[in-house]
């Protein structure tokens, strides 16, 4: 029985050959931007609130309490539950978003309440002397400790965000994502799409790491410098 | 207004950290504290800050503004020593004020670096300079000139000296000679 290998195992010259085809297709680039706009909003918004609620529950430990149940439900259910789960409340076109900023959050949140709580108590007491303000201790002191927190927060989340968005986008099937590439390519056995949207999805997410680790980078020595 | 500390003490558990302390500062006066590694020193301007509380006895007559220069320098590393005095004062000093008491110190060189870039007696001065604009009634200093040649502790001192003129220092010192120079009464303890 002849067997087209093709269908298994594809060589990554046919893969590269793909990709450059695809890249030329109209519709490559509107589901690049379909993707990338609602897993990147995700990762925004888990950001903002993670470092919000990570400095207030430094701040006020009954606020830590209440989110932690909440924070460890996140960290130990398997993505796929919430996301079927999820199905129920929102559309496919949305659950990208919600799936990645449901990822995301508890990482940022953790190592912001880590960073906030393993500040030099030392500055905190001298702040404490010179009356500094809350809104200058948080500037002045906490921020500069929580750099490395949060680069390393980044870097793990940025990942963690596109491959929960990309997966929601799978189960979800939203029309005109990445997600919906893949699941095409898997239906109809179309190994070469599968690896070639696989290799989108790594640039992707690399190229977005690299580029908000910089501008975070870039932010922390403009505020440091003045 | 005098400040009467009577029998002072700190304990953690079995742990004497401050035995039964007690001294009167008269009001603009100027007191070195010097005693051996381990006797309290410290722990009695900790508590003297408010960042403890005592086991036992009273301090009475302490101003609501005071003033420090910590044992260890206490700066915001990343950031320069025009922002980290700045940081501490608020809008009470305006930037010519803070240049012109770094310079004078001789930190001219190194206003806008961070100070984790400075060697540790420049970081010293930073952190004396932070405390001497703070507007104060009483300044508590803990070994405020440890890591300071010769010829700069003279200077840095006699800025001290000018500084808070008027006001209640109490300083923690080892030297004896330190102690002369500064023409304070000595509470050994």
């Amino acid at each position: 029985m002849a067997l087209d290998l093709n269908l298994l195992l594809v060589t990554p010259v046919e893969v590269v050959r793909r990709l450059f085809t695809l890249v030329g297709e109209n519709d490559f680039w509107q589901t690049l931007l379909f993707s990338f706009s609602r897993i990147v909003l995700g990762f925004a918004l888990a950001f903002a609130l993670g470092c919000l609620l990570g400095v207030l529950s430094g701040k006020w430990p009954l606020l830590e309490t209440l989110l932690w149940p909440y924070v460890i439900t996140i960290k130990t259910v398997p993505v796929a539950s919430f996301i079927i789960l999820s199905l129920i409340f929102f559309s496919a076109r949305q659950l990208p978003t919600f799936i990645s900023f449901l990822m995301v959050f508890p990482v940022i949140y953790s190592n912001v309440l880590e960073g906030i709580r393993s500040t030099d108590r030392e500055l905190l007491e001298m702040a404490q002397v010179f009356k500094i303000s809350w809104w200058r201790r948080l500037g002045y002191i906490y921020l500069p400790h929580l750099k490395p927190f949060l680069f390393s927060a980044c870097s793990v989340a940025l990942g963690m965000s596109w491959k929960s968005g990309v997966a929601a986008e799978v189960i979800g099937v939203a029309s005109g994502s990445i997600g919906e590439k893949l699941y095409e390519s898997k239906v109809y056995f179309i190994t070469e799409d599968l690896l070639a949207w696989t290799v989108v999805i790594v640039l992707i997410s690399v190229l977005f790491e690299k580029l908000f680790l910089r501008l975070m980078r870039a932010a922390f020595r403009r505020w440091e410098g003045r | 207004m005098a400040i009467v500390i009577q029998n002072f003490t700190k304990s953690y558990g079995d742990k004497l950290a401050l035995p039964p302390f007690s001294c009167t500062l008269e009001a603009g006066e100027i007191v070195c504290l010097l005693g051996q590694s381990g006797c309290g020193k410290t722990t009695l301007l900790r508590l003297l800050l408010g960042l403890e509380a005592p086991t036992g006895g009273t301090a009475s007559g302490l101003p609501d503004r005071i003033s420090a220069v910590f044992q260890e320098d206490r700066l915001c590393p990343a950031f320069s020593a025009v922002t980290n005095v700045s940081l501490a004062l608020g809008r009470q000093a305006s930037r010519a004020e803070i240049v012109a008491l770094l310079t004078e110190l001789g930190l001219g060189d190194a206003l806008t670096k961070p100070v984790r870039e400075l060697s540790g007696g420049m970081q010293r001065r930073v952190a004396i300079a932070r405390s001497l604009l703070c507007p104060a009634d009483l300044y508590l200093m803990d070994e405020p000139f440890k890591g300071l040649d010769e010829d700069t502790r003279k200077v840095v001192m006699d800025t001290v000296l000018t500084r808070t003129r008027g006001k209640t220092l109490l300083l923690v010192t080892h030297d004896p000679e330190e102690a002369a120079y500064l023409g304070s009464r000595v509470v050994r303890m």
